[in-house]
């Protein structure tokens, strides 16, 4: 079973997410800031992250270089997830190491599109 | 003299830029607060369109069948704010930062007009629209940004069922070489030259002839049309005498599309 580390920091919208692709058939872990979502990704080692990019204390742009420097997590799939959505959000994200980007407003469809094809 | 004379016009000039330098500053503030507050707006909206389509879907238990209406018209309300916001949002990037950026991608059209349709569907049902489509399966992928051609679509469609006399709406497509036509047909009033002209000028409030009520809040088909050209497309507004309404748009195919 895959492994997915949410990085969100509204609950509700964690918690949806994951009742979500629970069914969808991956294993899930939740982080709700910067260095919770650095801890677990090392504990957990996930397939893939889906990483919010305006979360509390550490930022998802760095908590994503970070992952990436890590040895431990430098292989997951990044997918920044932002409600940003403009170029230099989504080049941002990208230059930080993520594999994709999700913009918010999104719903299930494009979420599970969006991480199958990363975890092709 | 000529110094006193220089030494004003410098003073002048000097004057000039700060004020200059502050009205940009001032621009770029209330820029990254409507942005901001944009923002806040999207996360509780993408929270409640999951939770609903959560319920829909069984996840959190079974729906009994006379509850799901009810989950349907909550889901369309959503998708009223979702398009507002992003309406919103578009228009902070395209007025304010001037940096509208679109997520293209290689997407067909009939899943987004479904999709868009089966977030309508309650409130269509509600006002007596039937909704023909036609066409849409046989066009080739597009190169679009697929929730904004959702909006654009959802503003073509919303445009039709508050003009609308009577009859169907018909929503129908066409490839034409390196682009794919779309139209949206009604029949409406008949509408005055001087307003049809208008129509699709961002901030132009499409009045009913038939009501002194305001119909729109002049963004809709204004985003729409904007965002119908970034994507390199044209859109238009045409209405014959006797009230034959016709959306136009045209949207490119994707050069990976054979």
């Amino acid at each position: 079973m895959k492994k997915i580390l949410i990085v969100e920091d509204d609950s509700a919208l964690a918690l949806n997410m994951a009742a979500f692709l629970k069914l969808a058939g991956y294993e899930i872990h939740h982080a709700a800031d910067g260095p919770a979502a650095v801890q677990a990704a090392r504990k957990f080692r996930p397939d893939l992250v889906l990483l919010d990019a305006l979360i509390p204390n550490v930022d998802g742009f760095e908590v994503c270089r970070l992952l990436r420097a890590d040895e431990k997590t430098k292989s997951a799939k990044i997918i920044m997830v932002t409600g940003l959505g403009q170029m230099g959000d989504v080049e941002k994200a990208l230059s930080c190491g993520a594999s994709d980007y999700l913009i918010k407003p999104f719903d299930q469809d494009r979420l599970l599109k969006k991480i199958e094809k990363a975890l092709l | 003299m000529i110094r006193g004379i220089l030494l004003a016009a410098a003073a002048f000039a000097a004057g000039w830029a700060a004020s200059a330098w502050r009205s940009r500053r001032l621009e770029k503030l209330r820029a990254r607060y409507f942005s901001f507050v944009a923002h806040e707006f999207i996360t509780p909206l993408t929270t409640m369109n999951m939770t609903v389509l959560n319920f829909l879907s069984g996840i959190f238990g079974e729906v009994r069948e006379d509850q799901q209406p009810w989950l349907l018209m909550l889901r369309e309300q959503i998708g009223r704010l979702d398009a507002l916001v992003g309406d919103m949002r578009d228009l902070i990037h395209m007025e304010l930062h001037r940096d509208l950026h679109l997520n293209r991608e290689t997407a067909p059209l009939a899943p987004i007009a479904k999709n868009c349709l089966e977030v309508m569907r309650s409130g269509l049902a509600r006002a007596g629209v039937d909704v023909r489509v036609e066409g849409l399966d046989a066009l080739p992928e597009l190169d679009i940004d697929p929730d904004r051609i959702l909006r654009v679509i959802e503003a073509a469609l919303n445009h039709a069922r508050k003009f609308r006399v009577g009859g169907p709406i018909a929503l129908t497509g066409s490839a034409a070489g390196r682009f794919a036509s779309i139209r949206v047909d009604y029949d409406g009033p008949p509408v005055p030259p001087e307003s049809l002209e208008h129509a699709l000028s961002l901030y132009y409030a499409v009045q009913n002839p038939k009501s002194q009520v305001l119909a729109s809040t002049g963004l809709g088909l204004g985003i729409a049309r904007r965002l119908v050209e970034a994507h390199g497309g044209r859109m238009s507004l045409q209405v014959d005498g006797a009230g034959h309404a016709r959306i136009s748009m045209e949207l490119p195919v994707s050069p990976e599309a054979p």
